[in-house]
């Protein structure tokens, strides 16, 4: 477990961190989710030990990780923001590099090599030059580049920046379905989407702050505000006000001929509702549930609107 | 050890990613003192440059071939390519002494008699010692007038007989007789055959005894270390780049040391200098026919040489803060070093008093431990080579402390 304590720092009289706190469970994806210039980078070149935080700690499995940092090096792997690799070489040839580098011998980071290259679906580009590569396929390597001595924490900084959204998608499959599986993942980003689908639990960072964080589910909680559900179809206004809902959990906070909207506390007791109406021969058109989310959540913590464009 | 073997080589991989560049930078020094050779006379075809100044001792008063032989480097074709001065030697000192001329020709006591007589006999070149470049042309200059005298005793050897009885009666040889010999000469030089190679004339520098340097070996040296040093401040600029760009900590964030780093950056760097070198050293064998007697030797200076470039280039990039100031500097220091070093203009071209700077050009000993390489110079390579050695062990360790120091900037 990585356990992150009240990190601050400063750059000269820019304040990028101001005391951040959190926890990664072993297994998780954690997600960093905040704007350009919320300190995410920072955030993460500190606990990768690159630079020293003013002030704070970071302890995993109860070990302060600024005091043995060639032992946390060797548990960590980090897929900066930036490319990094020579781009004169093949991709295999830049992974048996760092595979030796780590440590591996010739046979294990052959076979690690050629795992990835398969994985990361560059199989079939390994003769080629990097600098050959499209911007996928780069953002892939340089995500192999950070796992090839099988790290047991991973961090990744905005790792598909300047990439379509196939791309995208085709880098969080891989994440969450192969590359988790061996590893704890601690996953910065600006995209709402990435964050929603990606992440086990999520802080939302501005300004060198955290402003909330926990499940998607916990956030949205703190909200304070209630799932909608509209039906559509064809009501009579007496029958549907007589319905006896049972709790005090849902609300009908507006009707009309075909169209009636819900407010929910829960969303688990939704299917009890569809029940009732069939009970009572309600006919239903259209469902449509209206969660609030990550979207509405940032604006209301941070003041800004995530959404690209 | 085997990450520095892995990287290294991944270094020396990525050098030929652009063999384009190599081949210009190979090809550029070739091009450049294949143009100077040829300016300066090539391999001893006609090419209009300035004449030589020499001036002439004749000490074998009323000798008739040291006669002959000055009347023939006054002659007016001779004119265009040797000015001569026919002076005694103390004035010939003092011209070579103020550099008017760029050699002396001693003709000794007695020259015409001894070779009559076939008695091996000897002209003296007396070289300016501060010149590199036109006690070259003498020698060449004085080699035309040994083989003019031999092509003499050749043509004339009917001749010879007449002259000889001629000196022993102590007569004197009309001119009529010598003109209508000298005349002569067009007709014979048609009919001429090599019979004559024994020779009679030995052409000896008085400071030392070798051979005469090639003007190729010369340009083509100081012209190649020139170019290489480009070529490894352009290869270590790299790791002043890589020092802003997150490669570099995701190389220390391995298990990768920051000497074991610093390290293999310069190995790649001297096998590869070293490389170009041999493409070199084999092109200036192909092409300027330059020839050195111990392949072992010629090995050791290239090692040599391109550990002191990378040296002196690893030092740079010790001293500068960012890509900018490494490129200054890189550029102050190869035409500084160029210039001192006698790889653009030859050391005895420089004035006086930037010449004894040139001790302090790396580039100095590399071409110079090149020349004396083929000229079978041993002593002064050995010496040259010494001194290039010692320089190198400097800059190694001053560039391991700062280049280590920068390292450690850049990650905790
Ligand atoms: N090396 C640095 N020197 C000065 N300011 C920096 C440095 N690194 C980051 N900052 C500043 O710290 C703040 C947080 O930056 P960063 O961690 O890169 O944010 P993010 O990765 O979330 O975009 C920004 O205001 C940035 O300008
Ligand atoms: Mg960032």
């Amino acid at each position: 477990m990585l356990t992150v304590e009240n990190i601050k720092k400063s750059f000269g009289t820019v304040q990028a961190l101001k005391g951040i706190s959190f926890e990664v469970n072993k297994g998780e994806i954690f997600g960093l989710l905040g704007p350009n210039g919320a300190g995410k980078t920072t955030a993460l070149s500190i606990l990768t030990s690159l630079i020293d935080p003013d002030s704070g700690s970071v302890f995993y499995d109860g070990e302060n990780i600024f005091s043995h940092p060639a032992w946390w090096r060797k548990k960590i792997g980090v897929v900066p923001q930036e490319i990094a690799f020579y781009e004169e070489l093949t991709a295999r040839d830049n992974l048996l590099l760092w595979g030796a580098l780590y440590g591996l011998s010739d046979k294990e980071a052959r076979e690690r090599a050629g795992y990835l290259l398969q994985l990361m679906g560059l199989g079939s580009k390994e003769k080629a030059k990097v600098s050959e590569f499209s911007g996928g396929m780069k953002r892939r390597l340089n995500i192999a580049l950070g796992i090839v001595h099988k790290p047991e924490v991973l961090f990744l900084d905005e790792p598909t920046v300047g990439i379509d959204v196939q791309a995208r998608v085709n880098i969080r499959e891989l994440l969450r379905n192969f590359i988790h599986e061996e590893m704890a993942i601690i996953y910065t980003t600006h995209q709402l989407e990435e964050a929603e689908e990606l992440c086990d639990r999520l802080a939302i960072m501005d300004e060198g702050e955290i402003r909330a964080q926990g499940t998607l589910k916990e956030l949205i909680a703190q909200l304070g505000e209630e799932t909608e559900v509209e039906f559509t179809g064809d009501f009579e206004e007496e029958t549907v006000r007589s319905l006896e809902f049972g709790t005090t959990n849902v609300r009908l906070s507006r009707f009309s001929g075909d169209s009636i909207l819900l407010e929910v506390k829960e969303e688990e007791i939704i299917p009890d509702i569809v029940e009732l109406f069939m009970k009572n021969d309600v006919t239903i058109n259209t469902m449509d549930i209206k969660r609030p989310n990550l979207e509405t959540l940032f604006l209301k913590l941070t003041g800004k609107n995530l959404r690209e464009g | 050890m085997r990450k520095i073997v892995r990287l290294a080589i991944s270094d020396y991989k990525r050098r030929w990613n652009k063999p384009v560049l190599i081949l210009l930078y190979i090809f550029t020094p070739v091009v450049l003192s294949l143009i100077m050779w040829l300016a300066f006379g090539g391999a001893g075809k006609n090419h209009d440059f300035a004449p030589l100044r020499i001036a002439v001792v004749n000490k074998d008063k009323d000798g008739l071939l040291s006669e002959f032989m000055v009347n023939a480097l006054n002659n007016e074709k001779t004119k265009k390519h040797i000015k001569t001065f026919i002076v005694t030697e103390e004035k010939a000192r003092e011209m070579i002494n103020h550099r008017k001329v760029s050699g002396i020709i001693i003709f000794p006591e007695g020259f015409s008699k001894d070779i009559l007589n076939e008695k091996k006999t000897e002209i003296t070149l007396i070289k300016n010692p501060t010149e590199t470049i036109y006690p070259l042309i003498a020698e060449t200059g004085l080699d035309l007038v040994k083989d003019g005298t031999n092509y003499f005793l050749a043509i004339f050897h009917d001749e010879i007989g007449v002259i000889r009885q001629a000196v022993e009666k102590d007569e004197k040889i009309n001119s009529v007789t010598l003109t209508s010999m000298y005349n002569n000469i067009g007709d014979k030089i048609t009919r001429l055959t090599p019979l004559f190679t024994d020779k009679k004339i030995v052409v000896e520098d008085i400071k030392k005894k070798k051979k005469g340097t090639s003007l190729a070996i010369y340009f083509f040296a100081g012209m190649s270390f020139f170019f290489m040093f480009f070529i490894s401040n352009a290869i270590l600029l790299d790791m002043v780049k890589e020092r802003n760009k997150f490669i570099i900590k995701r190389l220390f964030l391995s298990e990768l040391k920051k000497k074991e780093y610093y390290f293999a950056r310069l190995v790649s760097t001297v096998v590869f200098i070293f490389t170009i070198e041999l493409v070199l050293a084999v092109t200036g064998r192909l092409l300027f026919g330059i020839k050195v007697d111990s392949l072992f030797w010629l090995f050791a200076a290239l090692v040599i040489s391109a550990l002191l470039l990378s040296l002196c280039s690893a030092f740079i990039m010790g001293i500068s803060r960012n890509e900018k100031q490494a490129h200054n500097y890189g550029m102050i220091f190869v035409f500084l070093f160029a210039i001192l070093g006698g790889s653009l203009i030859p050391v005895s071209a420089l004035p006086a008093a930037v010449r004894g700077l040139s001790v302090i050009s790396p580039l100095y000993y590399m071409t110079e431990s090149m020349i004396s390489l083929s000229t079978h110079d041993m002593d002064r390579f050995f010496q040259v080579l010494k001194i290039a050695t010692i320089i190198a062990a400097g800059l190694f360790v001053i560039s391991w402390f700062l280049n280590i120091k920068k390292l450690k900037k850049i990650v905790r």
